[in-house]
């Protein structure tokens, strides 16, 4: 809403946190918009203002939108010398990412 | 909505909390363009000047990086150069000094009631705090290998260091009790020979597998190679270290004089030896390899070694320092729990090193783990923090070229539960800097802004801090937040920035970003400038910031700079319950050109009005057209409520407005209710731009 009477602005709505929906790292702020826009000759009583894009809302959306998977549970002590890892271990976590180091390893 | 041309009106400001913004002319919703030591949050109808960064020392012997309190409520802080300092009822002492330079890194735990302190190569311990405390400077330095690859001889039968074929000593053996470690003080008693065969040491080196000795490292950097010696002969000895491709990674020389036959010999090498630790070993190319030599041909010096004239069996003990030399020399340190096990966690180089708390006196390589995770070579973690289950750790890929900056920057995640990180995001925009994490949402500083991270697999930018680019800086950009730059006061991030740069346009101070209530939005401001005076870089002040801490009320923060007659400056600052208001304060709103930048407007008054100034409190007023100088009004003090001035002919295309003031032994804030500037917009006159109506 833009302002009327000359005033400080005072419309604070577009705080809404729906709105971090449409901004992300990666696109950006697809609804940007400014509050008093250039005109032709009409001159403005206001300073313009831009939505205000709440972190902690745009941090959720970016959880929902892109979680991080926990990771598969080993630890030291059970993969190492001449053990094979199987029955309930698995190697790699749900994305396919591999949480095991194949290979020699050294006893200390 | 634009209004009719022919009516003059107020652009009126009396609401603050959107903070300062990134553009000069908008912002979120009633936000301006800067402000210093005040505060537009706690009330944000209004603009009250903030408590006074005073010094409680301003004549420390470096530079605080750190600080943390013990279970009396003394704090300590470590500075750049290794003093020590405590902090008593804002009283600070210095109580030592490391042998080396600090590193950023220090932390109390209440269980063992100790500070655990490291420096740049090896940690110290100062304790009991409550109970007739010591400082053991390097309590945690070198200490030997206690590895298979290094202590067992190689089984060519089945590809390892197993020991089937012999042992160099007694490390790996019931007879040493391996729980406790092994250091260059202690070694000599505990570590025994055995061996009765012999090698005769050659003039040359010789390389082939029976003249030379080969091993598989678990711990680096390597300090020293102590070797037992049989006879030392007339020359000199040296022991030179070799990779698998025969390259020399380090050598020394012990002249005859200083050799003992019979007897452990120590070989240490003037610096740092990095290795790769951990590889695997196949066939007879092990990691690494090293030579004895004699500067005597023929010469009668010998070592003990287990197969008659093969020195790949002689008996060594291998040392490492306890931490790699950085180059950005930080080892910053946290607690971690997330193993089962209480943790302090200490970035070290490539590596998070951690320890158990298990043996302060002398711990294993098993409960001191110098490299529990593993990053990229040449990462260096410039931060540790603690998010929701996870230990965060950011590195950066520091130049060691000071005409060149950092190369690239990474954020490793860590449960405790793996070997190695769970996850990790790359930062390539730079070094993320100022790890901080409040609320579970990890901050950094990169390149002149602010991101944060909670969740996700992206880090979110939040804003520019100072720059969102170095174009035409004509200057290589150095600028930087310390470890332990931000902390949290009142619910809201407070950020140390920046801690060192070479870009002389950004402003020193504690920075603040956040919200004191869900109402309202996240603002950003610089809210409180140091007690030092200093507000920019110059090449010939160095003006530096190394950390803020801030335990509930009382916040320090401390300061480095060069003065005009080139004497260096440390100080310790504090803002608590006992701060008067700051001595200065300023305010600066956005740049008004109604939409119309093109088009001449008019200003004809400015007001503005607070309550009553306490005693000791002066404001100017001011206004900038169309980003010239400013042109002041008359100063107001004790007493007013309001400044006014005319604007003369008042004509501009762009207009700002602002104040300055000053409290000079005000015991009271001075509170701003409002900042109004009267504009005509001309409508009567015709538009100078052809084309337009």
């Amino acid at each position: 809403m833009l302002p009327d009477n000359g005033n400080t602005v005072s419309d604070e709505s577009a705080n809404a946190p729906n709105l971090a929906y449409t901004a992300t790292p990666i696109l950006g702020n697809m609804n940007f918009t400014i509050s008093v826009p250039p005109t032709r000759s009409k001159v403005a009583n206001a300073f313009p203002a831009v939505d205000y894009i709440s972190i902690e809302a745009a941090i959720f959306f970016q959880s929902l939108s892109n979680p991080t998977v926990n990771p598969t549970n080993i630890g030291s002590g059970s993969n190492t010398g001449q053990q094979v890892v199987s029955g309930q271990s698995v190697t790699q976590d749900a994305t396919g990412t591999s949480r095991v180091l194949n290979g020699t390893q050294l006893s200390s | 909505m634009p209004i009719k041309d022919t009516d003059k009106f107020i652009v009126n400001t009396q609401y603050f909390q959107g903070g300062a913004t990134t553009d000069f002319k908008m912002g979120i919703a009633n936000s301006f363009y800067y402000s210093n030591n005040l505060d537009f949050r706690t009330f944000p109808s209004q603009m009250s000047v903030l408590p006074a960064s005073r010094a409680i020392d301003n004549n420390l012997s470096d530079l605080v990086l750190a600080m943390d309190q013990d279970v009396n409520g003394i704090r300590y802080g470590v500075g750049s150069l290794g003093n020590l300092y405590r902090i008593n009822n804002n009283v600070v002492s210095n109580f030592g000094v490391l042998p080396e330079n600090g590193s950023a890194g220090l932390l109390y735990s209440q269980t063992t009631d100790s500070l655990y302190i490291p420096g740049q190569s090896s940690v110290s311990l100062y304790g009991r705090c409550t109970s007739n405390p010591s400082l053991l400077t390097n309590n945690f330095a070198e200490s030997a290998s206690s590895a298979f690859g290094c202590v067992a001889l190689y089984n060519p039968q089945t590809g390892y260091f197993d020991g089937q074929v012999g042992y160099r000593n007694n490390i790996i053996s019931s007879t040493l009790n391996v729980n406790s470690g092994i250091n260059t003080l202690n070694y000599q008693n505990q570590v025994t020979n055995t061996l009765t065969n012999t090698y005769l040491i050659p003039s040359t080196i010789i390389e082939n597998n029976t003249n030379f000795t080969y091993f598989a490292p678990d711990i680096e950097p390597f300090h020293s190679v102590a070797v037992f010696v049989d006879a030392i002969g007339t020359g000199n000895w040296t022991l030179t270290m070799h990779d698998s491709l025969n390259h020399n990674i380090g050598s020394v020389t012990i002249t005859n004089g200083n050799m003992k036959a019979n007897s452990f010999n120590l070989f240490k090498f003037s610096g740092q030896v990095r290795a790769i630790i951990n590889a695997s070993n196949v066939g007879y190319a092990p990691t690494y390899h090293f030579h004895l030599q004699s500067s005597v041909s023929s010469d009668t010096a010998s070592v003990f070694t287990v197969n008659p004239g093969d020195v790949s069996g002689c008996n060594f003990v291998l040392f490492a320092y306890r931490l790699i030399a950085t180059n950005n020399g930080w080892h910053p340190t946290a607690f971690f729990t997330g193993t089962g096990t209480a943790l302090l966690c200490i970035g070290n180089g490539e590596y998070l090193s951690t320890y158990n708390f298990g043996n302060d006196q002398c711990p294993s390589n098993a409960q001191w783990q110098r490299s529990q995770l593993v990053f990229q070579s040449g990462d260096e973690v410039c931060g540790l923090s603690t998010n929701y289950g996870y230990l965060v750790i950011a590195t950066e890929r520091r130049s060691a070229n000071s005409s060149t900056n950092s190369q690239r920057g990474r954020l490793y995640f860590w449960s405790g539960k793996t070997d190695a990180p769970d996850f990790f995001i790359d930062i390539p925009m730079g070094s993320p800097y100022g790890l901080y994490s409040f609320n579970n949402v990890t901050y950094f500083a990169c390149a002149g802004s602010l991101y944060a991270w909670s969740g996700g697999q992206t880090v979110i930018k939040v804003r520019k801090l100072a720059y969102q680019n170095t174009d035409y800086m004509n200057a290589v950009d150095e600028t930087r937040a310390f470890p332990n730059s931000s902390t949290s006061r009142y619910n809201v991030l407070m950020m140390g920035y920046p801690c060192s740069t070479t870009d002389p346009d950004i402003d020193y101070g504690i920075w603040s970003w956040g919200a004191t209530e869900l109402t309202y939005p996240n603002s950003y401001g610089l809210s409180y400038l140091q007690s030092c005076g200093v507000l920019n870089y110059t090449t010939q002040n160095n003006r530096q910031l190394g950390m803020v801490q801030n335990f509930v009320d009382s916040m320090y923060s401390s300061w480095a700079y060069v003065d005009s007659n080139s004497v260096q400056h440390y100080g310790l600052d504090v803002i608590d319950n006992f701060s008067t208001p700051a001595s200065t304060f300023t305010w600066e709103s956005l740049i008004f050109d109604g939409g119309v930048v093109y088009k001449q407007k008019q200003s004809h008054r400015y007001k503005i009005y607070f309550e009553a100034l306490p005693t000791g409190v002066t404001i100017t007023p001011w206004y900038i057209v169309n980003r010239g100088s400013k042109v002041y009004g008359t100063p107001v003090t004790t007493g007013a409520t309001e400044t006014f001035m005319g604007t003369g002919s008042g004509r501009f295309y762009e207009l700002q407005w602002g104040f300055d003031g000053v409290c000079n032994g005000a015991t009271a804030p001075a509170v701003i209710l409002g900042v109004s500037m009267e504009i005509d917009p001309l409508s009567g006159e015709v538009d100078l731009e052809a084309g337009q109506e």
